[in-house]
């Protein structure tokens, strides 16, 4: 009796610690929001609440002109053309890993995916100033420090993360399936293209969700390559600046108590509705059966 | 072999281009580190201006800030994953949290080094420092350790809780117990993850932990780590050498965070192996 | 848990942000200029072993972060190259003058510019260097973001560029040369007298630089201090003023007032 009054004593305890240690990570959740959220509408209302701030293209902070929807648009056109690259390549990894290999390979392309998966990402933006910046230029002509040098040098960087989701996914369809597909005289090509890629959708949609997220958020590997250039759009062979590139090189000159610090607050929370939207899209894909 | 699998043999090539680009990455990175490789490197501070500059103190920021970091990230992260697993009521407002924290795991690292800039650096007047840096990281890490942790114990079989439950056990007995244990092999392969991750961490550390390296190590120093170094040097470093410098701070780097990655997988498999709960794959 | 639990964790946390914990002292935070950064490291490096009880902490940001981060009270010592002026709570001095050079890719076969030259190149009118007499490549822009002092003086020169010129930014000296030796075409310009690698160091107007001598692009970099800032402070003020390192680093030295007493 005086044992069980005791685990009911330490069970209504412990269960107030993690209680409290939720509630501290949600505070902290919370808290990061709220400052960015004050911090933007601060911004917002010292510019009148103008939509132009988000539209236009005149980012010039020392002369007083905030304008980031440049940043905006090539944040999204960098992300896309990473994701275009990523795709093919990290379905075909998928693919062959999860049904073309044998165990050996298998378990050798799991190893050397997750170790690549572990490359930080300013090694990415090294062999990109090495490699990737020199072939664009070569190749495609301009000054090869562009948004695609950025796109590509992200595909790499994305590839193994999103490579080894896929196969997780592409492994979860029974056997029974392969088998019972094949039977009914489907080819191997048909089985996979109309039963395996088919069914594992909602699974493939979430991992390349998440490789958006990551692609959209990374910074170094991006400034690296991308050239910086905030005056004008100068298509995806030329120059440009995202949202965290431009965080990156205006965070000194716009500290916390200068009148447009909120236009930092303002670049970060727009990074997070997005990752929200894209985190709440992956979820409901998976929620249904 | 049967006819109509042309798109698996399209997908044998797919692989093949990309592990060759990826290991193109590592083995470039390689090539050039160890064309000006000297051990004296690990041990030697950096040099601003002249050849031979080392990178002995970004070693040691790197090892002692992601250690630091994880032990401050680890255990609230942990009790938040025991919390969402087994303590968490069936409410909306708790998918709610698992969805912002999700989406927290992911957040850019930038914005994180922003938070931590204004708020230490900026109201509380902390230099950019080891310490600063550390506080980064551990925020950085802090929603990934519960999210991870959450799935990996998620995947512990219901009926092991249950079986515990209902021989008796206490739900922190359970969790002790059984729970943890049967998860441990997950969890050490994830902890090798997370620390790869930290300490491969550039963007949240230029503006907190500093480019910068003091004469010893201290909570308040200058912490600039191997991947600041690594991208100081490459895009903005003079030294005459600093081709190599860049390349072997990278190659370090990369085997720091292979190495983590490696050992956390071989841990875990060793674990099973000494269970000997036959085959699982890590 | 119930609300008032919530409460005092929610004050626990923003305590922090509410501004009232106390800076840690014995920590000096230089901020500002990059062109200065290896400059004030080796002074820095040197100074520390002298003073061992006193941490510092050195951050960039540019010339005018660097202002801003004294001025807000977030350094103690700022580095700049554009003049601002200190009123009465704060001290300015010279650290010495640093030549500003274009430098340019050697594929665009150019070693001489003249000022109107410059100027044609900056404005856009020139976007190929044959029509400088160079080789037949585009002309490839690489600047410096904005708060930089060496865009100060360039642009105080020959203007800034319209924004239709194709302009790659980059975050510092070090960072630019690296661009400009490994873009074909390109052209940037870096702060100080430096043996800068693999790059083509501009004469203007036929001229070459003669250490202190005329020149048409100098950048003056200063140092700002807090008038009440304490003795370790002023101390390694002193240091970066006056350091005999600055000719390794390209700094020529100006006479230096105020240091006296």
């Amino acid at each position: 009796m005086e044992r069980h009054a005791c685990n009911g004593w330490i069970e209504r305890w412990q269960a107030r610690l993690l209680g409290a240690a939720t509630l501290l990570v949600a505070t902290l959740v919370l808290t990061i929001t709220l400052i960015l959220v004050v911090g933007a509408a601060k911004f917002l209302q010292s510019r009148g609440w103008r939509i132009q701030v988000l539209l236009g293209a005149h980012w010039n902070p020392l002369a007083g002109h905030f304008e980031i929807g440049l940043f905006i648009v090539d944040t999204i056109i960098v992300t896309a053309l990473a994701m275009a690259l990523t795709l093919p390549f990290g379905l075909g990894v998928a693919v062959f890993g999860a049904y073309v290999a044998g165990w050996r390979e298998r378990a050798a392309l799991r190893w050397l995916l997750t170790i690549f998966a572990a490359v930080p990402s300013v090694a990415m933006g090294w062999w990109g100033l090495a490699v990737v910046v020199p072939s664009v230029r070569r190749i495609f002509g301009g000054p090869g420090f562009s948004l695609l040098a950025a796109g590509a040098v992200l595909a790499v960087m994305l590839l193994p993360t999103f490579s080894l989701l896929a196969l997780e996914v592409l492994d979860k369809v029974p056997e029974d399936w392969h088998q019972a597909s094949l039977a009914l005289g489907a080819s191997e090509d048909q089985n996979l293209l109309q039963m395996a890629l088919k069914v594992s959708l909602p699974g493939l949609k979430t991992a390349f969700l998440s490789a958006v997220a990551r692609a959209m958020g990374e910074t170094v590997a991006v400034q690296m390559v991308i050239g910086g250039a905030v005056y004008g759009f100068h298509g995806v062979l030329g120059p440009g600046a995202t949202l965290t590139t431009q965080i990156l090189t205006d965070m000194a000159i716009l500290p916390l108590g200068h009148p447009a610090h909120g236009v930092l607050d303002l670049m970060a929370l727009i990074l997070l509705v997005a990752l929200m939207l894209l985190t709440t899209w992956a979820q409901r894909g998976d929620d249904r059966p | 072999m049967r006819r109509g699998r042309r798109w698996y043999a399209v997908s044998y090539g797919i692989t093949l281009v990309a592990l060759a680009a990826l290991f193109w990455v590592v083995c470039l990175l390689a090539k050039d580190g160890l064309a000006g490789w000297h051990w004296s490197l690990l041990t030697r501070f950096p040099r601003e201006l002249g050849s031979g500059g080392g990178i002995g103190p970004e070693l040691v920021n790197t090892v002692s800030m992601v250690i630091l970091a994880e032990g401050l990230s680890v255990p609230p992260g942990m009790a938040v994953a025991v919390w969402l697993t087994d303590y968490a009521p069936m409410a909306s407002w708790v998918r709610w949290l698992t969805r912002v924290l999700i989406a927290f795991q992911s957040i850019p690292a930038i914005v994180i080094g922003l938070i931590v800039y204004q708020t230490f650096v900026d109201r509380l007047g902390w230099p950019l420092s080891v310490g600063t840096g550390t506080i980064a990281l551990a925020v950085l890490n802090l929603p990934a350790v519960a999210v991870l942790g959450a799935t990996v114990l998620g995947e512990v079989p219901g009926r092991l809780r249950e079986g515990s439950l209902a021989l008796g056990a206490t739900r922190i007995q359970t969790v002790w117990h059984i729970v943890l244990p049967d998860a441990l092999p997950a969890l050490v392969d994830q902890l090798g993850y997370s620390w790869a991750r930290l300490a491969g961490e550039t963007a949240a550390l230029i503006f907190t932990a500093g480019i910068n390296v003091g004469p010893r190590w201290g909570w308040f120093q200058p912490g600039e780590t191997l991947a600041v170094h690594f991208w100081y040097v490459r895009t903005e470093g003079v030294m005459p050498d600093w081709r190599s410098v860049a390349a072997a701070t990278g190659l370090v780097l990369v085997l720091i965070t292979g190495a983590a990655v490696a050992g956390g997988k071989l841990w875990a498999a060793r674990i099973l192996a000494k269970r000997g709960s036959g085959v699982k794959e890590v | 848990m119930n609300i008032r639990h919530l409460l005092v964790i929610l004050g626990f946390l923003l305590y922090p942000a509410a501004g009232a914990a106390p800076r840690p002292s014995a920590t000096i935070t230089v901020a500002g200029a990059t062109s200065l950064l290896p400059y004030a490291r080796s002074v820095i490096q040197q100074w520390s072993e002298a003073h061992p009880s006193t941490r510092v902490a050195l951050t960039g940001g540019g010339s005018v972060g660097g202002w801003y981060a004294l001025r807000l009270g977030r350094a103690d010592i700022a580095l700049s190259d554009i003049p601002f002026s200190p009123g009465a709570a704060f001290a300015e001095r010279p650290i010495g003058k640093m030549p500003v050079f274009l430098v340019v890719n050697s594929a665009a076969g150019i070693s001489n510019l003249t000022m109107g030259a410059i100027r044609r190149v900056w404005r856009g009118q020139v976007r190929r260097w044959d029509q400088l007499g160079g080789g037949d490549i585009a002309v490839r822009l690489v600047v410096r973001q904005g708060g930089s002092g060496a865009r100060h003086v360039v642009e105080a020169r020959v203007g800034a560029p319209p924004p239709d010129v194709l302009q790659i930014v980059q975050l510092s000296n070090g960072a630019v040369v690296r661009t400009v030796s490994e873009t074909p075409g390109a052209i940037g310009y870096v702060e100080g007298d430096r043996p800068w690698p693999g790059v083509v160091i501009c004469r203007i107007d036929g001229r070459p630089y003669r250490r202190g001598g005329p020149w048409p692009l100098y950048a003056l970099p200063r140092l700002y201090v807090s008038h009440a800032a304490g003795p370790a402070v002023w101390s390694l003020s002193r240091a970066l003023a006056s350091s005999q390192r600055k000719m390794a680093f390209g700094i020529v030295p100006v006479a230096q007032p105020g240091f006296g007493g």
